[in-house]
């Protein structure tokens, strides 16, 4: 009989690892009960779920379908309305138009253009927590949450004083599309905050179609291919740039603490970085394998799919534990240590195939400069507490609150 | 070691300047490099001339803070084919 390997409970929370090596050893392929979907853990098969065309993402018409009778049937259709736009929620043809859109904009070339603006926010927030040294702060709240939001304001051409607004809708719209548990109110908070942010983005979408400039919204209203479907409507753009801003902001905010919680906890990792910034670029690999900001994602069999020794049939719900694929000793030598020198590293933790995070090479520009700024003015740093409290979220991987302390550096 | 060590790799942190091509290339020279985090082939007979690396440059004589022009990701996340 399959077990029911229970990623929910308090200390898989606090945990995971151990059931995920209980996975990889016993079943890497297995139907949980409880989930009512099959569960992935190995790296094979985690990277077949990705990239295979036979799953599919389109996932949320099926939800609202779920729910059409409830009491929040009106409020799920209209997130629905709004979310299922996301391209990650979709398959080609619709996928690739959508795509297509921000394929080169979102190249690492043209990502690169936006390090300068990317180190100057870095150093701003720095400066903003460098008066906190000796006392004890979450890192969260202080460096690894303004970061990314600011950086996204910049990207989409927002004024940043808007910036707290759109993290707290962001929020919102979280607790929804992951399904929090301890949020009972979360499609009420999440239609309400998705029917603000849609009044807000026309109202920029409208003042950047007056005054163009050099920002990738005015880039994505320019945008148009008669061969695709002409330009894109104001309904895909507040799409995407709600997508934007989710996807861009949480996920980096957890790279960027579950990296520095990694260091922590390996003192001698903390030290090589410290005195090399050449390893940077291999560190944030690392920090994406090792605790992953996504930890889960979701694909639906739209065929028979044979897979390890049992098939996966059309229709049924598939969860790919990333961060379980990244413990794979098959393809990690000594996975579960920090190794931010490791020679090779082809996690997933950007997906794989069509659908690979379009952000990745800003995601990896952002982690670099909040390490290389983080490491260059502060250092000493402390884990504060004894006791850390992840979200309770089976989709990413983050932490509550991060408390350290840390000196500036005086050389 | 990983699956896929016997796949050569490069050291991430070399200092590799870009070498100047000229004559036949190599076996080794002509071998085609895949990107490990987004499958991106790097084809020496093309190069990357966006990145202005011109054809016939061997993976080897990429420079060393060369990146993978669709994800991003460093040098050394490259295997041999």
């Amino acid at each position: 009989m399959a077990e029911d390997f229970d990623l929910t409970t308090a200390d898989a929370i606090l945990d995971p690892t151990p059931i995920f090596a209980a996975m990889l050893q016993r079943e890497p392929v297995h139907y949980s009960p409880s989930l009512k979907s099959w569960v992935i853990a190995d790296y094979d098969n985690v990277k077949l779920a990705l990239s295979d065309p036979r799953f599919s993402v389109e996932k949320m018409s099926p939800f609202a379908d779920h729910m059409a009778g409830g009491a929040d049937a009106h409020k799920i259709r209209e997130l629905t309305r709004v979310l299922g736009g996301w391209m990650v929620f979709k398959d080609p043809p619709a996928h690739s138009r959508l795509r297509q859109v921000l394929q080169q904009p979102f190249k690492p070339r043209e990502m690169e253009k936006l390090r300068p603006a990317i180190i100057d926010i870095a150093e701003e927030v720095i400066a903003e927590m460098a008066p906190k040294a000796g006392q004890v702060v979450d890192f969260i709240a202080a460096f690894a949450n303004p970061l990314p939001a600011r950086v996204i304001g910049t990207l989409i051409g927002v004024d940043v004083a808007m910036v707290p607004q759109l993290t707290a809708w962001s929020l919102d719209i979280a607790k929804f599309v992951f399904s929090a548990r301890d949020t009972p109110d979360k499609y009420d908070r999440a239609y309400r905050a998705v029917m603000d942010i849609e009044v807000f983005y026309r109202q920029v979408i409208a003042d950047h179609r007056a005054r163009p400039r050099d920002d990738m919204l005015s880039h994505m209203i320019a945008y148009h291919d008669d061969d695709d479907g002409g330009p894109l409507t104001d309904d895909e753009i507040v799409s995407m740039l709600v997508l934007f801003l989710f996807a861009g902001h949480e996920t980096t905010t957890n790279l960027i603490a579950n990296g520095l919680l990694a260091l922590l906890q390996n003192p001698r990792q903390m030290a090589q970085l410290q005195s090399n910034d050449a390893l940077l670029p291999s560190a944030i690999e690392e920090f994406l394998r090792f605790q992953g900001p996504v930890q889960t994602v979701v694909r639906i069999a739209k065929e028979d799919v044979p897979m390890a020794n049992i098939t996966i049939s059309a229709g049924d719900r598939v969860f790919g534990l990333l961060n379980a694929s990244h413990r794979d000793p098959s393809m990690f030598d000594n996975a579960d240590a920090v190794d931010i020198q490791r020679a090779q590293n082809p996690h997933v933790a950007f997906g794989f195939g069509i659908h690979m995070c379009i952000g990745a090479p800003l995601a990896r520009i952002e982690g670099q400069e909040a390490f290389r700024a983080l490491l260059r003015h502060f250092d000493n740093f402390k884990l504060e507490t004894t006791a850390l409290t992840w979200r309770d979220d089976f989709v990413t991987r983050g932490l509550e609150t991060l408390p350290i302390s840390f000196q500036q550096r005086i050389d | 070691m990983i699956r896929h060590s016997h796949e050569e790799t490069v050291d991430y942190h070399e200092n590799t300047s870009r070498v100047e091509m000229g004559g036949d290339m190599t076996e080794a020279e002509d071998s085609i490099w895949h990107c490990l985090s987004c499958g991106h082939i790097y084809d020496p007979k093309l190069g990357a001339p966006e990145d202005g690396i011109p054809p016939g440059t061997p993976f080897e004589g990429l420079p060393g803070n060369w990146t993978c022009p669709e994800c991003g990701v460093h040098k050394g996340n490259y295997a041999r084919r």
